[in-house]
């Protein structure tokens, strides 16, 4: 091979290699952030900047004295380098948004452009079609889409920031009932510092008409973001609520801690979808953000059903187990989940069951792809309490190997007290077959393209399960983070 | 001696039998085909008595017993047979073992002394040979390991050494090759005596060229619409349930 | 920590008597003195999260059975090892190529240290029993057992209202073949077991803890496979208050096969906990764990099996099959089969599962004729009659 030659290859290895976080660009916006550090004066700072009531505030000094007392958790299979929480801004905002746009139009042109880029537009003309989007820059909301379709029909979808300001009752209702300030540490410094984030409801007898998206994006340095996400499905109801993270590539790393919590009334269905690509850091495991979530579901009702799909790709730790507490009689939970982490990434991912009501049923689908170097754990607990008879669990976990110095670990917990429930869980370890991989090859497909294929192929149980454009979406960024995988 | 008198039943929420009537007498052969999803496997476990096929209506009397208060194993030892469409596999549990513990339990609830393992063994030594399995079949888990035809083959075996009043044989036809029905059959023929009869439920004609019946229905949406002879079967070949509806 | 050592300051008087050699003196000392890093097994721990621990220090029932079996008692083996507090006994006739130590007389080459590698911090217990120890012997099987079929029993008599603290140290050499029937009735008993199996050894253990109601069992054991040797180990446990069995297995060279399989059957108000660790440290070995585990009336269970597959340890072959049965809904049961792997060259599965008896195989022993309550039975027994690998 010539010089030439091997320069040009060279410059295509580094072409591709910058390519491979896609959403790696930073904005150049002028942002209002507090300073880093963290005591009650930051977080009364920030309520004030929110404005928010009284009770709110209270909430939060509660949650954060809790938070003070609390550890750490580090019982997950992860190495989690010391976080200095005092070096983190816990408040930053676009200074064009200081006061709230009244409408799209008045968004700071720079962000629409940001969310162009990433492809999710934002402006009237070039919306996606058929979803509505709420767009969570940094520390808060920079735009709703389709409200006024929405509120047609009594569906509300706007910032956390903005619920507050105008549903104060359902907010305070429903607040910390899933999710308890004092469930884990990640959870009470969410519910200390939370910045924003996205509020649903659906009425009674309502089918949400269109997807709704939260598009979160971590823009500013040092910054981390806590966003906070609340869904009340009422009796009847139903929605599909999809989220999407990214976040420029920097060699710090960065701090995200959010809580999401679902409310499902009588016959209520809530499916919710996440593509999860923060930034994951680079081939030698610098940078990337911190993935501390807390999701869990209430299937409160009787009849109701929450499913959860998620695809993890990004992200230089993973932590989040999106849970569902069956309750109600005859509810159902489901956890539909593709995990792959690469290079230096570091996941431990999974979900809880806990059935409480009669003829409860829960189905666990996890698909774990470790590359690189990377870490990839699956924990999940199934737990039938004494009165909930007939319960049932299914639960599938594989894992692929890809390479000879990543990990794959499966630790399933069944629990049962009920002498009619029934428990299955299954799961494998292996590596690609020798035999599919020499007969993709002697059918012609090259090395890449068929891990590609068998990757695909592997998680097609649980992509069936994303809305049609998101699933094309997390084909595309499987295969990118696949990249590199051979060699 | 059977006497089936306006059975209704429900799997689940559904009602799958809606009246039905059906007499056999002591020796008769009964067929009963039907379209799929027209309640004959109900039927036949109505009669064993499946816990989760609930009567809603009706009678059942075998010998002027009312069959419907009995347990399951009651009602095997007054004389029911039901050979399973999926016979269970039960690991671990060899099959010698299971069926001795069978004869036994069905000997004591009549009141007979149980049989002794030496005259078992010789029994079932000839038994197994007529139905033309191979000894270490007994040796082996119940139903584990065994082709469909040899699950099938065991349930008819199972019966020989039963010796029930009432054999009931759900789709036994269904999954087996020409030989294998030839070998089903032949057992059930060798089975046929005065006093013992028959429930045969099957989709297709090709049974009944082995075991001939002596009466024919056919059972359409929980009900028998049509009863007939040997001559019925073969029309419904021809014709097809489809003809039924004219 | 201070308070182990104050919670089981009590149970060491009266072992005083047992003079053991002065470098396995000096070895307790040391142990006595890493206590210091352990806590009394508690609720936080992953190990003991299922289980009562308190249940450890409790006082023995006032009116307690007769519970202990004597050295006298028939059984059908060749030869019996019996241990009491007293020291190790053999009854029967002992092979050539069988030699026993008394823990006394043990000499330093015969001891094989116990390396706690999973949740080391959570094991107080074995440090306890390191510091503690006043019972056991050493176990030698020669090469020239190849191509015996000889049992040998190795009875724990101890009917004394203390703990005992029970150490066992078995060598299989290269070739040799050993049939070791492990017998536990009755009394409080701390045992650890350090196996090193040779090179195409060939050792089947039957390990039988069904345990009078009041008595205690807490074991540790170790097993170190070496090329080619093959391991199965069969455990038959029900009743007792209290039973915690933990297995470390280990391979340290290549080929080798380790093949568990455990009846746990627990009723009334026993507690079983079932652990396994399979170490896969080296290349090409296989493992496989079977569980089947019975909880009626108060009884708990725990299962957890877990396989470590490290970096390079390619060819590794790994099951895990554990299968519950809850039978009364005061019963609860835990189930947790992990998989921890390092390298891709690897074929590894588990399944677990927490249910009832199959109502669809119930019926059909019942349309048989066989009754409810004996159809229960043959069922309960095929479902054991899966995990019988020896």
């Amino acid at each position: 091979m010539s010089e030439i030659d091997k320069d040009l290859e060279n410059k295509a290895v580094k072409d591709r290699a910058n390519q491979k976080y896609k959403d790696g660009f930073v904005t150049d916006i002028e942002s209002d952030a507090l300073p880093p550090g963290l005591d009650e004066d930051v977080i009364r700072q920030i309520s004030a900047k929110k404005d928010e009531p009284e009770w709110l505030l209270t909430y939060r000094l509660n949650a954060f004295r809790t938070w003070q007392k609390m550890n750490n958790p580090d019982w997950a299979m992860l190495k989690i380098p010391a976080i200095d929480f005092q070096a983190i801004s816990y408040f930053s905002a676009p200074k064009s948004s200081k006061n709230v746009p009244k409408s799209l139009a008045e968004v700071d042109p720079k962000l629409l452009e940001t969310y162009d880029k990433l492809g999710v537009p934002l402006h009237e003309r070039e919306r996606l079609a058929g979803v509505a989007v709420d767009a969570v820059f940094d520390s808060v909301s920079v735009g709703t889409t389709f409200k006024a379709e929405l509120e047609k029909v009594g569906v509300i979808f706007s910032s956390f920031s903005e619920a507050v300001k105008d549903h104060p009752e359902l907010v305070r209702q429903h607040l910390g009932t899933v999710v308890p300030a004092r469930d884990n540490y990640f959870a009470a410094l969410n519910a200390a510092v939370f910045s924003d984030g996205s509020f649903v409801y659906i009425p009674k007898g309502v089918k949400c008409p269109m997807e709704l998206s939260t598009y979160f994006r971590i823009n500013a340095i040092n910054t981390g973001q806590f966003e906070r996400t609340l869904i009340i499905a009422e009796e009847g109801s139903y929605v599909s609520y999809l989220e999407g993270c990214t976040a420029p590539m920097r060699d710090e790393n960065q701090l995200h801690a959010a809580v999401v919590e679902l409310i499902a009334m009588k016959d209520a269905k809530i499916k919710y979808s996440t593509v999860q690509n923060w930034y994951p850091g680079d081939e030698h495991g610098k940078g990337g953000i911190y993935n501390f979530v807390t999701k869990r579901g209430l299937c409160q009702g009787v009849n109701s059903k929450i499913s959860w799909t998620q695809v993890e790709t990004g992200s230089a730790i993973t932590w989040k187990y999106p849970s569902c507490i069956l309750r109600g009689d005859r509810s159902s939970g489901e956890f539909y989940s593709v995990a792959l982490t690469n290079n230096y990434q570091q996941a431990d991912t999974g979900t809880k069951m806990i059935h409480l009501g009669k003829n409860t049923k829960s189905t666990i689908i996890s698909k774990g792809i470790s590359v690189g170097q990377s870490s990839n754990a699956y924990r999940g607990l199934v737990r039938v309490a004494k009165k909930a008879d007939h319960a049932r669990n299914f639960t599938q976990c594989d894992s692929l190997l890809i390479g000879k110095n990543c990990g794959a670990h499966t630790f399933p917990y069944m629990e049962s007290a009920n002498t009619t429930a029934k428990i299955e869980h299954e799961a494998t370890t292996s590596k690609i077959s020798e035999d599919q991989m020499n007969y993709c090859l002697q059918r012609g497909i090259a090395e890449e393209d068929a891990i590609s294929l068998i990757v695909d192929g592997f998680c097609k149980e649980v992509f069936k399960e994303l809305p049609m454009e998101f699933a094309v979406e997390a084909k595309a960024l499987l295969d990118i983070s696949l990249e590199g995988a051979i060699g | 001696m059977l006497n089936i008198n306006n059975i209704h039943a429900n799997a689940g929420d559904k009602e799958i039998l809606k009246g039905l009537n059906l007499q056999i007498g002591a020796g008769e052969v009964h067929a009963i085909m039907g379209p799929n999803g027209a309640g004959k496997s109900t039927l036949g476990n109505v009669l064993a008595g499946m816990p989760h096929v609930e009567v809603t209506g009706g009678t059942v009397d075998l010998f002027d017993k009312n069959l419907l208060s009995l347990e399951p194993q009651e009602r095997a030892a007054e004389g029911v047979f039901l050979a399973f469409q999926y016979p269970v596999e039960i690991p671990g549990v060899n099959n010698m073992y299971f069926l001795r513990t069978a004869l036994n339990a069905q000997r004591r609830y009549r009141g007979e002394t149980e049989i002794d393992s030496a005259n078992f063994l010789r029994m079932v030594k000839q038994k197994i040979k007529d139905m033309n399995m191979r000894d270490d079949l007994l040796k082996r888990p119940v139903n584990v390991g065994f082709s469909g035809g040899e699950k099938k083959r065991n349930e008819v075996f199972q019966m020989s050494i039963l010796e029930p009043k009432l054999a009931i044989l759900d789709e036994t036809d269904s999954g087996l090759d020409i030989d294998a029905l030839k070998i089903v059959a032949d057992g059930v023929n060798r089975l046929r005596t005065l006093d013992r009869s028959f429930i045969i439920i099957t989709h297709y004609q090709r049974l009944l060229d082995y075991i001939e019946p002596d009466f024919v229905h056919v059972l359409a949406d929980g009900k028998i619409v049509k009863s007939g002879d040997k001559s019925l079967a073969l029309e419904l070949e021809e014709q097809g349930y489809g003809w039924l509806n004219q | 920590m201070v308070g182990l050592i104050n919670d089981w300051q009590v149970v060491i008087d009266g072992q005083r008597h047992r003079i053991l050699p002065d470098w396995l003196q000096q070895q307790k000392a040391k142990a006595w003195v890493a206590l210091e890093n352990h806590q009394s097994p508690n609720r936080k721990m992953e190990s003991w999260r299922y289980t009562d621990a308190s249940l450890l220090l409790s006082e023995r029932l006032a009116t307690r059975e007769q519970n202990g079996i004597s050295g006298t008692q028939t059984t059908d083996a060749d030869c019996c090892i019996v241990l009491t507090n007293e020291g190790v006994e053999v009854v029967g006739n002992q092979p050539d190529w069988l030699n026993i130590t008394d823990i006394q007389s043990m000499s330093p080459s015969q001891y094989q240290p116990i390396d706690v590698r999973s949740l080391p911090q959570e094991q107080g217990l074995v440090a306890l029993n390191q510091a503690l120890v006043t019972c056991g012997c050493a176990i030698e099987v020669s090469s020239e057992s190849q191509g015996t079929d000889l049992m040998i029993d190795l009875i724990y008599d101890f009917s004394d209202n203390n703990w005992q603290f029970v150490q066992n140290h078995i060598k299989v050499a290269k070739h040799g073949q050993l049939k070791l029937r492990e017998i536990v009735v009755g009394g409080r008993i701390n045992s650890c077991q350090s196996w090193l199996v040779g090179q195409q050894a060939d050792v089947v253990k039957i390990a039988c803890s069904k345990l009078v109601a009041d008595a205690m069992l807490v074991m540790y054991n170790q097993y170190q496979l070496q090329e080619r040797a093959q391991m199965r180990c069969m455990h038959q446990r029900s009743g007792g208050m209290l039973q915690h069995h933990n297995q470390q297995v280990i391979f340290i060279a290549e080929y080798a096969n380790y093949l568990s399989g455990s009846i746990n059957k627990s009723l009334e108000n026993s507690q079983i906990n079932d652990i396994i660790n399979v170490f896969h440290d080296v290349k090409n070995n296989e493992s496989k764990v079977i569980h089947r585990s019975i909880a009626d009336d108060h009884a708990r269970v725990f299962n957890n099996a877990k396989a470590i597959i490290a970096q390079g340890a390619d060819g590794s072959l790994v099951a895990q099959d554990l299968k519950n049965i809850l039978l009364s809904d005061d019963a609860k049961i835990f189930s947790k089969p992990e998989l921890e792997v390092y390298t891709d060259e690897v074929v590894a599965a588990h399944g677990s599962t927490i249910g009832s008896l199959d109502e669809q195989s119930l019926f059909y022993l019942q349309s048989r004729g066989i009754p409810m309550k004996e159809a229960r039975e043959i069922m309960i027994e095929s479902f054991i009659a899966e995990a019988e690998v020896c």
